[in-house]
């Protein structure tokens, strides 16, 4: 009985150590949507959408390994990033699609998804640059 | 023109179209590849090479352009060459090319030369960095058949659907023929009968399907697929046919040495059932799959006569990756050469474990960097259903095969 009145006090302690970055999806400011739902996120990042409805191409944007991508990939793609990293080199290898358009910083990133039509992209705190932030419906 | 001239031949077309188009500054193109060298070494039975001896004859290089020309339309092509013992040499050969109109995500056509969607791991099973084994599991993807399975010529249509709360599916079909060349894998496995040698194939069209259900239950999907040729082969007799009537003793030679032959496979055909689970780093995979088909052979002056191959193999995997950099997994593989005589009892061709070939594999994989991949895989093998005769041959030209076996591989992959 002891030890069940200690667990719960036991992981209340380790919470700080586990703090993991916001991941915030932004677009291009021309995209006439406002919101996703996690399931659009995952579908837009494989590849299995392509299309914004009714204005134009989506072009994804991606990070290269940091804790930002590690979470994103987690919460809203459901892959580790070896597995993310491999999906999209299956579709290179095949000819069923090109490499996502990576970057080394999130400065980079927004800068592109600012500059480009149909471009998404996720980023750990809020910018002041011309992009819109997406509302994420969690259903 | 030698093999490198070829090679660079093809390079600088390659090259000279991406750099064409890349001035033009309207279609960027992407530019990658791969190049990978293995080792591979068995105590008994060559397997796909000299295996016996340990060969280096095991390597694979790739190189592709693509350019999305508008939102819809997507062009692109890749070369590719292999060596693989006595098949391949290295000889660079177009993999894929094809243009892709993706009309909408539900709906999109292809046309050109296009990869086979055969279970899981058909389309990429040339390019190594994308799985953790070496081998992938035999008896579903045999080596016989590789060149033969790997990609078709024609129209394909392709799609994804969301089913909402059912998940996701996605979709293709093709139709169209396929090159095989003489000097393939197929030709290997169809000469093993040991009394002919094929000149020429002919294909008369070829059917393939395949659908993956991503289900509800996150990381669970589930694919079947299915391949239907139909083809035929010109070859000639490479010894006399004979009748022996046992009583009294008496032989007839109904075709002479040189004959020409014909066998017909209208109906060739492949079926895939697969299901994968990924839960984070674990990936767990199993497939089923059958093979048929019959043969009829036509021989000037001798009756026809029939074959009837019925092939059956399933695997189970599981991989798991234990950092960024290394992944190891395991999986356990089993051939039948003819599904109503598995343990071989009935087989033409004896010894029987020819009928059948487990295999145990236990593989690791370290990823030094992002271009850099090592793998180093054992396996504990019975049986030598998928090993070629022709490497296993004794001083005296019969098969020798000796049970169980080990085979030991390593592979080292850049790509870019």
């Amino acid at each position: 009985m002891r030890k069940i009145l200690f667990l719960p006090w036991f992981f209340l302690f380790l919470t700080p150590l586990f703090i993991f970055p916001e991941v915030l999806i932004i677009s291009n400011p021309d995209t006439h949507i406002s919101s996703l739902k996690n399931k659009d996120i995952q579908d837009i990042f494989t590849g299995k959408r392509t299309r914004w409805n009714g204005s134009g191409q989506i072009i994804i944007a991606t990070l290269y390994d940091s804790e930002v991508h590690k979470e994103f990939l987690e919460q809203f793609v459901k892959k580790t990033p070896s597995q993310f990293k491999n999906y999209w080199r299956q579709k290179v290898f095949t000819g069923e699609g090109m490499l996502p358009k990576t970057f080394q910083n999130e400065e980079s990133l927004i800068e592109f998804v600012a500059s480009t039509r149909g471009a998404v992209g996720y980023i750990s705190a809020p910018t002041d640059r011309p992009v819109r932030i997406m509302l994420i419906n969690e259903k | 023109m030698k093999k490198s001239g070829k090679l660079f031949f093809v390079l600088f077309i390659g090259f000279a179209f991406s750099a064409v188009l890349q001035a033009e500054e309207k279609f960027p193109i992407d530019i990658h590849g791969y190049i990978s060298q293995g080792f591979m070494y068995s105590n008994h039975n060559n397997y796909l090479a000299d295996t016996k001896n340990g060969t280096f004859q095991f390597n694979e290089l790739g190189v592709n352009f693509s350019t999305q020309v508008t939102d819809k339309l997507r062009l692109g092509m890749q070369f590719a060459a292999l060596d693989l013992g006595d098949l391949g040499n290295d000889t660079i050969f177009l993999d894929w090319a094809y243009a892709d109109y993706r009309w909408q995500d539900w709906f999109g056509i292809r046309l050109g030369k296009i990869k086979i969607p055969m279970g899981f791991y058909n389309k990429t099973r040339d390019i190594d960095m994308l799985r953790t084994f070496v081998l992938l599991p035999q008896s579903i993807y045999s080596e016989t058949f590789r060149d033969t399975l790997i990609a078709m010529k024609g129209i394909g249509v392709y799609g994804e659907a969301p089913l909402h709360a059912f998940g996701n599916i996605s979709y293709e079909a093709m139709y169209g023929t396929m090159n095989i060349d003489r000097d393939s894998s197929t030709t290997k496995g169809v000469e093993g009968v040991g009394f002919f040698k094929v000149e020429k194939y002919q294909v008369k069209r070829a059917f393939c399907w395949a659908v993956t259900w991503e289900t509800p239950l996150q990381g669970l999907r589930l694919h079947t697929s299915g391949i239907n040729i139909d083809f035929k082969l010109a070859a000639i007799l490479t010894k006399d046919l004979i009748v022996t009537i046992p009583y009294p003793p008496y032989q007839i030679i109904i075709a002479r040495t040189g004959t020409p032959l014909i066998a017909e496979s209208p109906d060739f055909s492949k079926s895939i059932y697969a299901l994968e689970y990924t839960w984070k780093d674990f990936v767990l995979a199993a497939e089923y799959s059958r093979q048929d088909f019959t043969q009829t052979t036509r021989i000037t002056g001798a009756s026809p006569f029939q074959r009837v191959l019925k092939f059956e193999g399933f695997y189970v995997s599981a991989s798991y990756r234990f950092s960024d950099r290394f992944e190891t997994g395991v999986y356990y593989s089993v051939f039948y050469k003819d599904r109503d005589d598995r343990d071989g009892t009935r087989t033409p061709y004896p010894p029987p474990f020819s009928a059948y070939q487990k295999d145990a594999c236990i593989s690791f994989r370290l990823d030094l960097n992002d271009h850099w991949t090592f793998k180093l895989e054992g396996h504990l093998v019975d049986g030598t259903g998928l090993c070629f005769i022709q490497d296993n041959l004794d001083d005296a030209g019969a098969p020798a095969f000796t049970r169980k076996w080990h085979l030991l591989a390593a592979k080292m992959t850049f790509s870019f």
